[in-house]
């Protein structure tokens, strides 16, 4: 497999229940090394998503494919897979450790020490005899991420993570995907409410709305479009743009619909920029410094001011 | 599968519930020979081979027992909703299936070898066993033999309504269901219509059920032995064939 070969395919994945259309022709593509954000509104069909990727539904149309396989053999590809839909759940009578040692050995995992590893690793260890239906919603994610894990997976499909995760969990989870991404070339796909967490580690983003997948964009792009800039709000937009550009020498600004310019040179000059304007004889209306950042791109994207 | 297994009997022997309910079956078997034992001081025919034999009227107990053996290993997975944890890691549903049956039906000889053997030592510690021993086990073991692939076929059926419905409780009463409501719809039909070309096919399928095959045996025949292993071999057969597909259609939450 090439470093960039895709782990997961997505073509017009169509999941329909009854009347409503949970997924609606979505196709994705997670390359390997991504670290995928899944960013949508409640019911805008992510975990619908992730529910076919994982095989607890299967999708009325369309195709999966995961690490190039797809049709009757793609169950066999779920072992090298680890996977957190939803609130985690185990058998409630046993510990930690119990319900981790009898996924071991159902699915035949070598190596007792495994359990004690994965266990560590989402700070379990000390859990004791606790069982798991004493357990915290903090505590119960962990051991879902730790489940997820223990099989060393190649791909790592999480499904809001980090709720009910204490700030210094949220801080573990955050370094751990990191750790696992970029040491052990693990590929995430990851979808949270918390946008600000996932901005901090996603390479790549899809976003999706009344099952569909709005947008697919990687980091970098979305970084760029989401860049500071001085925005102004002038009287004639055209004039304008030619005055900033003889006068401050810069090309790098966009002229929108509305007399609307986005200038991204400059940034710390404003008064510099509204001298210009005024002595060209252009009208400013209004001058601001405007940066988006994840949350405002998809609000946008979407055209509301709905919750995520 | 043997994973699968080894993992199940992992989870349930560490499950209270598992031995609660074999400590109540053999406090059970203590109060019945300690009355069998009582009696049995005025009346000289109540001894081990009388036991032995008497364990013919306790065979539809197996019947129910299915259900608590069922419910052990299920485990409320879908109340639990931890079957999405072997679903999303790529065991294959005809796996998972299969496992559970056989982790039902092992663990069940598991408890009738413990419970019969308890019954066995409790006669011969508390009853006359003058005329020896081996033509009362050997008594019990016919039984036995015969009984039991009734009692696999309704673990079949079990296991079929407890993958294919979400609620636990729902499975045991669809079992009971099956296991009882249409005998009795036979004979009520029998009495009201007499023998009509309706009852006539009725009294067809009858011998066929779980309930009225495992009463209306005769010991010691090998073609009634003969005919409750194909009764059971076919609704293990077709109960698991329609669990299966039932269970491979199932959206896992």
């Amino acid at each position: 497999m090439s470093d960039n070969a895709a782990v997961l395919v997505t073509c017009d994945l169509t999941r329909r229940y009854g009347s409503i259309m949970a997924l609606n022709g979505v196709t994705i593509t997670v390359c390997r090394g991504d670290i995928y954000g899944l960013v949508g509104r409640n019911g805008s069909g992510k975990t619908t998503l992730m529910r076919q990727i994982t095989g607890q539904s299967t999708p009325t149309f369309g195709e999966l494919e995961l690490f190039g396989v797809s049709g009757s053999t793609l169950p066999s590809q779920r072992s090298r897979t680890g996977a957190m839909i939803e609130t985690p759940s185990f058998s409630p009578f046993l510990t930690a450790r119990e319900n981790l040692e009898y996924y071991r050995l159902q699915r035949g995992i070598p190596g007792k020490e495994t359990v004690d590893e994965v266990l560590e690793l989402t700070g379990l260890q000390h859990t004791g005899k606790k069982k798991f239906k004493a357990f915290s919603l903090g505590m119960k994610q962990r051991l879902g991420l730790a489940l997820a894990l223990m099989n060393h997976p190649d791909f790592l499909i999480l499904d809001e993570p980090i709720n009910g995760l204490d700030p210094e969990g949220v801080v573990e989870f955050r370094a751990l995907m990191l750790k696992l991404n970029r040491e052990e070339g693990v590929t995430i796909l990851i979808s949270s409410h918390i946008l600000s967490e996932l901005s901090s580690i996603a390479t790549r983003y899809g976003f999706m709305e009344k099952g569909r997948l709005l947008e697919e964009i990687s980091a970098a792009d979305l970084h760029e479009k989401c860049r500071t800039c001085l925005r102004l709000t002038v009287d004639n937009g055209a004039k304008a743009a030619a005055v900033l550009e003889s006068a401050l020498g810069t090309s790098r600004l966009e002229v929108l619909p509305g007399n609307i310019i986005q200038l991204y040179d400059c940034l710390d000059q404003p008064q510099k920029v509204s001298a210009t304007l005024v002595q060209a004889g252009v009208g400013l209306l209004s001058l601001e410094q405007k940066s988006a950042d994840l949350e405002d791109y998809f609000l946008q994207l979407i055209g509301g001011n709905s919750h995520v | 599968m043997f994973n699968y297994i080894h993992a199940e009997f992992y989870k349930l022997f560490r499950r209270k519930y598992t031995w609660i309910m074999l400590i109540l079956l053999l406090l059970g078997e203590l109060f019945l020979v300690s009355n069998l034992a009582y009696a049995a001081g005025s009346n000289p025919m109540r001894n081990f081979t009388f036991a032995m034999e008497a364990v013919r009227i306790m065979l539809p107990v197996g019947l129910f027992a299915t259900l608590f053996s069922a419910d052990i290993v299920f485990a409320g997975q879908y109340k639990n909703s931890t079957m999405k944890n072997e679903v999303s890691f790529g065991l294959s549903r005809t796996r998972t299936y299969l496992g559970k049956l056989l982790s039902q039906i092992l663990l069940s000889l598991l408890a009738l070898f413990a419970a019969m053997a308890f019954y066995s030592i409790l006669c011969w510690l508390l009853l006359p066993h003058s005329g020896g021993v081996l033509p009362g086990l050997q008594i019990l073991a016919g039984m036995l033999l015969s009984a039991l692939p009734i009692w696999i076929g309704t673990q079949a059926i079990i296991c079929a309504f407890l993958f294919s419905l979400n609620s636990g409780t729902a499975a045991q009463f669809a079992t009971l269901g099956l296991l009882y409501v249409p005998s009795i719809v036979i004979q009520v039909v029998t009495m009201i219509t007499g023998l009509s070309p309706l009852t006539k096919v009725l009294l067809k399928i009858n011998p066929w059920l779980l309930d009225v095959s495992l009463t209306d045996f005769s010991y010691g025949l090998h073609s009634d032995s003969m005919r409750l292993w194909i009764i059971g071999g076919f609704w293990l057969l077709a109960a698991t064939a329609t669990g299966l597909y039932l269970f491979r259609k199932k959206e896992i939450k």
